[in-house]
């Protein structure tokens, strides 16, 4: 999973000093950090911590109250993400971007086949191909373990794993340098989950995704994100190494957090 | 090929404690002032009693515990690194190349195939997979794993056979510096031997090792020194 | 029949209406293909009977106008009827059924066959002006679509067709590109006269007035019906020809004959398929001109 990952280049994402309120409760406030590409950084924490406030920040949908994000764009350098036209962020979200909503549901349109929601992503930038489409889709349903055969399914049909491996297909179909992911395994079976999880670790490493993944749980970050943020109250109270955060936490609150993990 | 003078790790003044904060603050002090050097060809086997600070001390070699003053100094490639205040990524890429780690267990990720947790280090670095494949099965075969077993993820296998994935996982690679702990606890006497065996022909072609061994027998055939915790600790 | 109505303004809305009207209008030309909001008015006709197209028509009529109106290309349905009858009464300005002789044209559902001139206006009657609204529900959304040109959705639904029937399935009102920029439903026209909207050069003007909105094409404007590579835009085809005058090129009709389901085909354009009667061509089921 460790890919070499060159901090001479210029980080894919710098977040400065990101705060968000809302009115006078503290959304998440003073978070910094680098993303590098091919990097995974973990955002965990309970509920209530922030994490997915950052995370909604981070992807460009929620308009920070202090700080900027910048984004190392593929043809103009590094771009502000908040002060670039909306044309060209959502243009961004398009396209070098992918975001893996919790609940699948909220990443697909439920009313179109599997192929035309792998597809609208290339046809909303000009691929007007009908054969090329859905070959590209169906390439796509073989990668996320779908059957090919399902392509003309409308996701309503389809199980709880197989939407969010849809979900994913349909972000990846842009080969995005950067993923979000909001919980990707929340709510999914033990061996859904596992499954996901090996498949994300794949895409991960052989296609050098940055990707930043919000969770709850733990073991989940330990085996995607090669760093990790441990939030509390809206603030990073640590942060560090994977292994190195979860095996010698220094914080209380983190050390709460590992201690608390059920082993089976 | 035998001991050079050439550093592979130097550790200075190293101190460790743990402050367990749900526990009233409860400090745990493991070792301090510790210094230790390991030279190419080296086999440094750590001794002390349980809860010296044996398994601490390789941890924070590694990177994987944090130390509350010194530092860990490692030779990756022609640079040092010190792994006690590196970054992230620079911890990652010695991992990657420099140094290896045999852990007591196994940490077993669903899904994935014995042989494919073996190939893994090798995928890493960018070998091609076929071949990557080829020589984990090498090294299953030479640690007596069956092969029906290799296509089967180990969470499942019993204890002396998930360290041997472990351990061929561990060896895969022809790291300059490896660390191992406890790498024969689980295995049989015929086992042990082959380990004994992959131990010393690592050291022979130059790497750096340091080892915690409870077996006598292993220790005296394939250490080349002994450091002991507590009385180095003392020393300084 | 041309008795002008008493006490009520020329084309019964007021001056500053149609002067409202006609700024609308203007946007919408300077914007090909863009749906410019306006202050659609109480008619005396319910919503879904013409009220966008008949505004549009009394903002632009003046007295010299020569009005044709027709409804599913026919000049002698009662709707068609009554539309060209308000006007006459409110205005007091000469009709026609046939097309070459008009300067404007309402129409529901249909463009004339016989190509229109540079100098005529065509007014279209339309239900729904947003074409992603079935995709889209939010018109918040669609704005910003229509805005930043996301125009992405519009072929997941052509995909959504050929996947399903292995052809577009859109037969009337069929997406379209105005001038490579703006995503417009041409109406519910018969995909059929999608190509004469392209490079007209008549003035064509779109009213909703449920909808509350105006747009036009310009004269000799680029309008590209949407396909794939692949799977290129293709208009209806028939097997026959029009019973009465022989027509092939037409749109034709299905008129049900008994209770046995005889049936034949019929131009939908009455004003073409009687000149073509008059000059003398006959189809199978029809008569000889007198």
């Amino acid at each position: 999973m460790n890919l070499g990952i060159d901090t001479t280049t210029p980080p894919l994402l710098s977040v400065n000093d990101i705060g968000v309120d809302y009115g006078h409760h503290v959304g998440c406030t003073d978070v910094s950090f680098d993303l590098w590409p091919g990097e995974v950084l973990g955002i965990v924490g309970e509920s209530g911590s922030g994490k997915t406030t950052l995370l909604n920040c981070l992807s460009a949908q929620l308009a920070p109250t202090r700080g900027t994000i910048t984004y190392e764009t593929r043809i103009e350098g590094a771009r502000d993400i908040f002060t670039m036209s909306e044309s060209e962020r959502r243009m961004l979200m398009r396209t070098d971007w992918g975001l893996v909503r919790q609940n699948p549901r909220d990443g697909l349109r439920l009313g179109v086949s599997a192929g035309a929601n792998i597809g609208e992503r290339l046809m909303s930038v000009g691929a007007r191909h009908y054969g090329d489409i859905r070959n590209e889709a169906a390439a796509w349903l073989e990668k996320v373990e779908i059957d090919v055969q399902r392509i003309d399914d409308i996701p309503s049909t389809f199980s709880g794993g197989m939407q969010q491996r849809l979900q994913i297909a349909r972000n990846l179909v842009t080969e995005p340098r950067l993923i979000f992911m909001d919980e990707p395994t929340g709510g999914l079976d033990v061996s859904v989950q596992a499954r996901l999880l090996d498949l994300l670790r794949g895409l991960v490493t052989r296609l050098g995704l940055s990707a930043i993944v919000v969770t709850h749980d733990l073991a989940v970050a330990r085996l995607l994100a090669h760093r990790l943020m441990v939030m509390k109250d809206g603030k990073v109270i640590e942060q560090g190494l994977t292994d190195q955060v979860l095996d010698d936490p220094q914080h209380a609150y983190t050390q709460l957090l590992v201690s608390s993990i059920l082993q089976p | 090929m035998t001991i050079t003078n050439k550093p592979m790790i130097i550790a200075e003044d190293i101190c460790k404690n743990f402050v367990l904060h749900n526990q009233g603050g409860q400090k745990i002090q493991v070792f301090n002032n510790l210094n230790l050097t390991v030279n190419e060809g080296e086999c440094v086997v750590l001794h002390g009693p349980s809860g010296a600070g044996k398994s601490t001390l390789m941890r924070a070699l590694y990177g994987n515990y944090l130390i509350g003053s010194g530092s860990i100094k490692v030779l990756h490639g022609h640079d040092w690194v010190d792994m006690s205040r590196a970054q992230p990524q620079q911890i990652l890429a010695v991992r990657k190349y420099t140094m290896g780690y045999v852990s007591q267990f196994l940490r077993a990720i669903p899904r994935v195939s014995a042989l494919d947790i073996v190939a893994e280090p090798l995928i890493t670095l960018g070998q091609d997979e076929k071949l990557a494949r080829v020589r984990a099965g090498d090294l299953l075969a030479r640690l007596r794993v069956p092969q029906n077993l290799w296509s089967l993820p180990p969470a499942t296998f019993s204890g002396g056979e998930q360290q041997r994935v472990n351990i061929a996982r561990g060896f895969a690679v022809d790291f300059p510096i490896l660390l191992l702990d406890e790498p024969t606890a689980s295995l049989d006497a015929q086992n042990r031997k082959t380990v004994t065996d992959m131990i010393m022909e690592a050291t022979q072609r130059g790497a750096a090792i340091i080892g915690i061994f409870h077996d006598e027998d292993v220790r005296t055939q394939v250490g080349t020194r002994l450091y002991d915790i507590k009385t180095q600790e003392q020393a300084a | 029949m041309t008795d002008t109505i008493e006490g009520y303004n020329f084309a019964y809305l007021d001056e500053q209406t149609k002067r409202m009207i006609r700024r609308a209008i203007l946007k919408a030309v300077a914007i090909p293909g863009f749906q410019v909001p306006f202050g659609s008015r109480e008619m005396p006709l319910p919503y879904g009977w013409g009220t966008g197209g008949i505004q549009v028509t009394a903002g632009v009529i003046g007295q010299d106008d020569i009005l044709k109106v027709i409804d599913q290309g026919a000049d002698d349905t009662t709707n068609a009827v009554s539309i060209r009858r308000f006007f006459s009464r409110t205005t007091g300005v000469k009709t026609t059924e046939r097309t070459t002789e008009a300067t404007l044209i309402q129409t529901r559902h249909r463009i004339p066959e016989r190509a229109l001139a540079d100098g005529q206006i065509i007014i279209y009657q339309v239900p729904i002006p947003e074409p992603l609204r079935w995709l889209e529900p939010s018109e918040i959304e669609t704005r910003k679509m229509h805005a930043l040109q996301e125009y992405g959705l519009m072929h997941v639904k052509l995909y959504e067709d050929i996947a399903r029937f292995g052809r577009i399935a859109t037969s009337y009102n069929y997406p379209v590109l105005v001038n490579d920029r703006y995503l417009m439903a041409p109406s519910p026209i018969p995909k059929f006269d999608n190509p004469k909207m392209d490079n007209m050069p008549a003035l064509q003007l779109f009213g909703a007035g449920r909808e509350k909105r105006i747009y036009a094409i310009p004269p000799y404007t680029k309008v590209k019906s949407l396909d794939f590579d692949d799977h290129p835009f293709e208009v209806q085809r028939w097997d026959g020809c029009c019973g009465l005058c022989g027509a092939t090129g037409s749109y034709l009709d299905e008129v049900i004959l008994d209770d046995q389901g005889e049936r034949m085909f019929v131009c939908s354009d009455t004003d073409y398929c009687e000149d073509r009667h008059a000059e003398g061509h006959v189809g199978p089921l029809g008569q000889a001109a007198e």
